[in-house]
């Protein structure tokens, strides 16, 4: 098993800090007891617990000194939604971090992608590759529009490469981030530079990384956060999340996992599972 | 290597370790999965009639003090229409059985019959009846403590299938004893025992139940003492008259032995899983420490059962 420290059984904290990033998007910041030592990766998650209603999984959007620890939660279910209605000093259940993060690699330049609330944990993978690395990072930000480019003052103050993309035009490119990829991608095979892909965002999106990427024969060198499905137990024994194809687990196995390992995952891009198990197409 | 291949009434297996129903089991790929990892055979998720998406979260929590888990799932599963096709895409040599769980005996045959019409390609091994669940309403345990009742459903389930039935039974009851008389009277070809215990956990800073159901289900080493005791006093009554299939805790091959020496004719593995990033491990211990005892003692894995008896 995983050596990393855990917290097994819901931690109720109080939020110290609360941020609305958008109209329906919000940082919720906890500190995490010092002796704790839980040294999370980036891509990792925690399951929030609102007592009374229910739990869900939440990618580790940042984390300062081991202890202040911050989620950021968009509203698209009744739990979120009222997650969002929490305010400053109200109680949430904490247990994680759980499952498989991004690896670091030492690649001379890092690509993250993001699309939409996928920004999130790739925030922690940008701090850390800023603290840790002196590669260039290029980070593709995109979102359905400009309202919805969460962080970009924060990223902005970065001396990282942005280029921005909405789907609806209103800031920077007016397309797909996959589109911008793809050009780096031809313009990067002149130059002959090694890089490391980072990816979280809409499954779709994803799928459509997962297709570029293998063009270029850069599938090992991609890892991709599927953040986005339904986690129950976040230890890999209920069943509920298991991927068909290899019967892989989005909360144990993932939620990251490189591009060679998600091209044998039959369900990636196109089948998701519900609570009681029935698929539904994504 | 000794023979471990193991013959559970008419049931042979490869290896007497079996996925227990509730791990893993929801999906044919990870029953795939897990078989090609080591397991004798694999245990579907509890399948009923109509889709259930369970309790609100949390749903399982790991208690790392006793290495146990608290769950109240609540059987979460999408209804036996849509899980028999998944069922078909089980690959056709794993050896599978599928637990069942119902309010009535009609219902019980209902998803039987259709499982069995369904499966021809690829028929399980067995239907193992979930009488047992503790955290479900109108299921499980609420018609798994009446012996009346429990001779009703399995009856019910003989005659309308050439599969055999296992019984899962619970011990949160005061005798289990006449409740698996009952099964093995209208005709169980093995008795599964135990299910979970029935738990639950309070957080003292918000001074409210965990559980999203507020009680459910232990598993895990806190309880095998408890299993061990079941399957004792079971073969202490029944003998070699029907198969035992002993589950509850076994995380290692002293848990399988002892769980042996009680009376078991097969074992059950789940909550280990969590010390695990793959099965395979796991099971690979258990069957070394196993054939290692066996040469020891010089004896054959069947010539070990219920020997804590004699």
């Amino acid at each position: 098993m995983n050596k990393q420290n855990r917290i097994e059984i819901p931690l109720c904290l109080t939020i110290t800090d609360l941020v609305f990033e958008g109209e329906k998007t919000a940082t919720f910041s906890f500190h995490l007891p010092a002796n704790l030592e839980l040294n999370p990766i980036p891509g990792q998650y925690f399951m929030l617990w609102l007592p009374g209603d229910d739990e869900i999984p939440i990618s580790i959007s940042q984390i300062e000194n081991n202890e202040k620890i911050q989620f950021t939660i968009c509203s698209k279910g009744q739990t979120s939604a009222n997650f969002l209605r929490m305010n400053k000093g109200d109680l949430v259940g904490l247990r994680g971090p759980y499952g498989n993060g991004f690896d670091i690699s030492d690649k001379e330049v890092a690509i993250i992608i993001a699309g939409g609330m996928g920004i999130a944990p790739l925030r922690f993978i940008i701090s850390t590759l800023i603290s840790r690395t002196q590669k260039k990072i290029l980070l593709i930000h995109g979102a359905r529009t400009h309202d919805e480019l969460f962080f970009k003052e924060e990223l902005n103050n970065t001396d990282i490469d942005i280029r921005y993309c909405t789907d609806d035009g209103s800031f920077g490119f007016h397309g797909f981030p996959t589109i911008i990829l793809e050009e780096i991608l031809q313009k990067a095979q002149q130059k002959n530079l090694s890089h490391e892909i980072y990816s979280c965002g809409p499954e779709k999106m994803l799928k459509g990384i997962l297709d570029i990427v293998n063009q270029f024969n850069l599938e090992k060198n991609a890892q991709f956060s599927l953040a986005d499905r339904y986690i129950r137990c976040g230890f890999g024994i209920c069943g509920s999340c298991y991927l068909d194809g290899v019967g892989l687990s989005i909360c144990r196995d993932g939620p990251v996992f490189r591009g060679d390992v998600l091209q044998k995952i039959t369900d990636f891009g196109s089948f998701g599972r519900n609570a009681n198990g029935s698929k539904y197409r994504l | 290597m000794t023979e471990l291949k193991t013959l559970i009434g008419t049931v042979r297996i490869r290896n007497p370790i079996i996925l227990s129903s509730g791990i893993w089991g929801s999906t044919y790929s990870t029953l795939n999965r897990a078989y090609k990892e080591g397991f004798g055979a694999v245990t579907t998720k509890s399948v009923g009639l109509n889709p259930r998406k369970g309790h609100p979260n949390p749903s399982v929590i790991y208690i790392p003090e006793i290495k146990s888990i608290l769950n109240a799932v609540g059987l979460a599963n999408p209804g036996y229409d849509a899980f028999s096709e998944e069922l078909r895409e089980i690959n056709p040599d794993v050896k599978y059985s599928v637990s069942i769980f119902g309010s009535s005996s009609t219902e019980f045959q209902q998803i039987i019959q259709h499982m069995d019409n369904n499966l021809t390609g690829n028929t399980p091994i067995a239907y193992e009846l979930n009488l047992s669940c503790p955290h479900a309403k109108k299921v499980g345990i609420a018609v798994g403590t009446d012996p009346n009742i429990v001779y009703t459903i399995v009856e019910a389930c003989k005659v309308r299938t050439k599969v055999p039935i296992w019984v899962k039974l619970t011990p949160n009851i005061t005798n289990i004893k006449s409740v698996a008389e009952s099964a093995i009277s209208a005709g169980a070809d093995a008795i599964v025992a135990i299910n979970t215990i029935k738990a639950m956990m309070i957080d003292i800073h918000i001074k409210k139940p965990v559980l999203g159901n507020i009680s459910g289900g232990l598993s895990g080493q806190a309880i095998k003492p408890i299993g061990v005791r079941v399957i004792y006093d079971l073969y202490e009554r029944f003998g070699s008259e029907i198969p035992l299939v002993g589950v509850g805790g076994i995380s290692s091959w002293q848990d399988a032995i002892e769980y042996i020496l009680a009376g078991a004719t097969a074992i059950q593995i789940g909550s280990a899983l969590i010390d695990y990033d793959a099965p395979q491990t796991l099971i690979h211990n258990i069957l070394n420490g196993l054939n290692e005892y066996l040469s020891r003692e010089g004896k054959s894995f069947s010539q070990l059962r219920g020997l804590a008896h004699e």
